[in-house]
């Protein structure tokens, strides 16, 4: 039997936005299971996030759902007025909220664009800036959550894309301005993880069927393959990392197989 | 809801694992982690043979199988004699520690082929044929290779091009090697170290000054140790980090994020300095 540390959390508390599905609600669910009360950010998802504070309370944890529109410019100060209601203290921030509209750039409108920005950028930006005085009593941790789509295009991604650059960009600044407090902050940049929102896309099948290639058969993320790196970034044991993205997308965008790639687009018996 | 969270993560019981340097400085703090998450440790080292024998018997402590390997990973005819000597011990290895080094420090306009030659072999050559050596094995079942690279593979630092270099390919080494055995279920990564307080910052010409510095600007107000790298090298060795392929994670602090200018001025009161500061 191995002496493996699961209780890294114990004694803390986590606010964790867009926490009533998805990448969100398995990082909620994770903290908890490691000792944490848990704060549950959603939006319109209130059936979700009540199902979250459930699974939280049944593991013994103290778990609050509150309600903000994060893409309001108020939302940030509703959410920590809310949370301030339930809990004294924050150790752990997780700005997880999002949401990707897949349009091209021609056909590009000022409002996608703007909504993308908002809730990717701004909302992050204004959450933790809510959340700093808190985070440098307990000397905290911030952990972001981005995509490779950051770093590289893909079909109809533009919008997320680059909102998410601007906030590892974002991430950089606040970790080198933050630390000198003690809070840390950090990354995952995530490859494509199964959230429900690839139903939503046309292209969804195309892009499983991508990522099912590309990360040679493992396939779409489930949220709890990315939870774990959120929360050791959270965790004493990443201390030495500071204001760093961590790709995680199962090798989808580690290198190209052009025979591969050939037989994809051409059939298996192009000619190379 | 779906997906509980597993009840022991990052256990590694039933595992071996193969750590090169693994009997001092981080090489040894990692195989102290790994015996502690309950995996078996074969341990590479080049000639210290009394510095190997306690560190087997502090690793002992763990009541895990230990199997001693001396080798000089700088010769071909040397990584092939720790493969014959797993056959005969072990003969399993599911996680692969990249972590022996070697460097010689000099700028680059006096750098010796000889010396060039010799951070190459250690950095370079020796973690290919050493994986490449390892590979029947960790295809077993799947298994997870991670390397010790360093920040200089990122930056710059004075007289560390040897080294920084060398590292720099040894991380794209490592990338390739993802790519490539994917298919087998092997996850290769690096975990690229800012300054950490080990015998090799005496190389440096001013040592305090690395000193000075990497505590001033650190995180903690001290100096990186030993098990501030190994704690994310063996997170890497478990199925927590299983998403993650081919990456090199930074970790260094936030010594070099960002530019305060102030510092640069020896200005504390903000007022600039003569010639004035942007």
């Amino acid at each position: 039997m191995s002496d493996v540390q699961c209780h890294r959390f114990e004694g803390q508390v986590a606010l964790v936005t867009g926490a009533s599905r998805g990448i969100g609600a398995a990082v909620a669910l994770r903290l908890a299971s490691e000792g944490a009360d848990v704060a549950v950010g959603y939006h319109e998802n209130a059936e979700g996030a009540q199902e979250v504070v459930a699974a939280i309370e049944a593991m013994g944890r103290k778990a609050v759902a509150i309600a903000a529109d994060l893409t309001d410019r108020k939302g940030a100060k509703t959410l920590f007025a809310g949370f301030t209601e339930h809990f004294d203290r924050l150790d752990v921030l997780v700005p997880a909220a999002g949401n990707a509209e897949i349009k091209p750039l021609e056909e590009m409108d000022v409002d996608t664009w703007q909504r993308s920005f908002a809730i990717h950028l701004d909302a992050v930006l204004e959450t933790c800036k809510a959340a700093y005085p808190m985070l440098q009593e307990s000397k905290g941790r911030v952990v972001m959550l981005s995509t490779v789509g950051a770093h590289a295009a893909f079909t109809g991604f533009a919008a997320v894309g680059a909102a998410k650059a601007g906030l590892e960009s974002l991430l950089q600044y606040m970790a080198s301005e933050w630390i000198k407090n003690g809070v840390r902050c950090n990354a995952v940049s995530c490859g494509t993880v199964d959230t429900g929102i690839l139903e939503r896309w046309e292209i969804g099948p195309q892009v499983r069927s991508f990522v099912q290639r590309k990360t040679v058969g493992l396939g779409v993320a489930k949220p709890d393959d990315v939870s774990p790196i959120v929360a050791f970034l959270a965790a004493e044991e990443s201390r030495y990392i500071v204001g760093f993205t961590v790709v995680a997308d199962g090798g989808m965008t580690l290198g190209i197989d052009f025979e591969e790639w050939v037989h994809a687009a051409y059939g298996k018996d192009a000619k190379l | 809801m779906k997906h509980p969270p597993p009840e022991n993560p990052g256990d590694l019981t039933g595992k071996v694992a193969l750590v090169t340097g693994g009997t001092r400085g981080i090489g040894l703090e990692i195989s102290e982690r790994l015996a502690k998450r309950g995996a078996d440790l074969i341990l590479v080292y080049k000639k210290d043979v009394e510095n190997a024998k306690a560190a087997e018997a502090r690793l002992s402590a763990t009541g895990r199988r230990i199997q001693l390997v001396q080798a000089d990973l700088r010769k071909p005819e040397g990584v092939d004699s720790v493969f014959e000597q797993v056959a005969e011990g072990l003969d399993q290895i599911d996680i692969l520690v990249l972590n022996a080094a070697f460097g010689t420090m000099g700028e680059v306009h006096r750098m010796g082929r000889a010396s060039w030659r010799a951070s190459y072999d250690t950095n370079v050559l020796s973690p290919m044929l050493t994986a490449k050596g390892a590979l029947p094995w960790l295809k077993r079942k799947g298994g997870v290779i991670t390397a010790t690279s360093t920040l200089g593979a990122h930056t710059a630092y004075p007289t560390y091009v040897a080294i920084g270099s060398s590292k720099a390919a040894m991380e794209a080494l490592v990338r390739f090697m993802s790519f490539e055995w994917a298919k087998y279920g092997i996850r290769a990564n690096s975990v690229a170290a800012g300054p950490v307080d080990t015998r090799a910052i005496d190389w440096f010409r001013y040592p305090e000054a690395v000193r000075i510095f990497t505590a001033k600007k650190g995180l903690a107000g001290r100096m990186g140790m030993p098990h501030d790298i190994a704690d994310i090298a063996v997170w890497l060795c478990t199925d927590e980090s299983r998403w993650i392929y081919g990456q090199s994670i930074i970790a260094e602090a936030g010594i070099l994020l960002g530019v305060d200018y102030e510092e640069w001025t020896g200005d504390d009161d903000g007022e600039g300095a003569e010639g004035g500061a942007a």
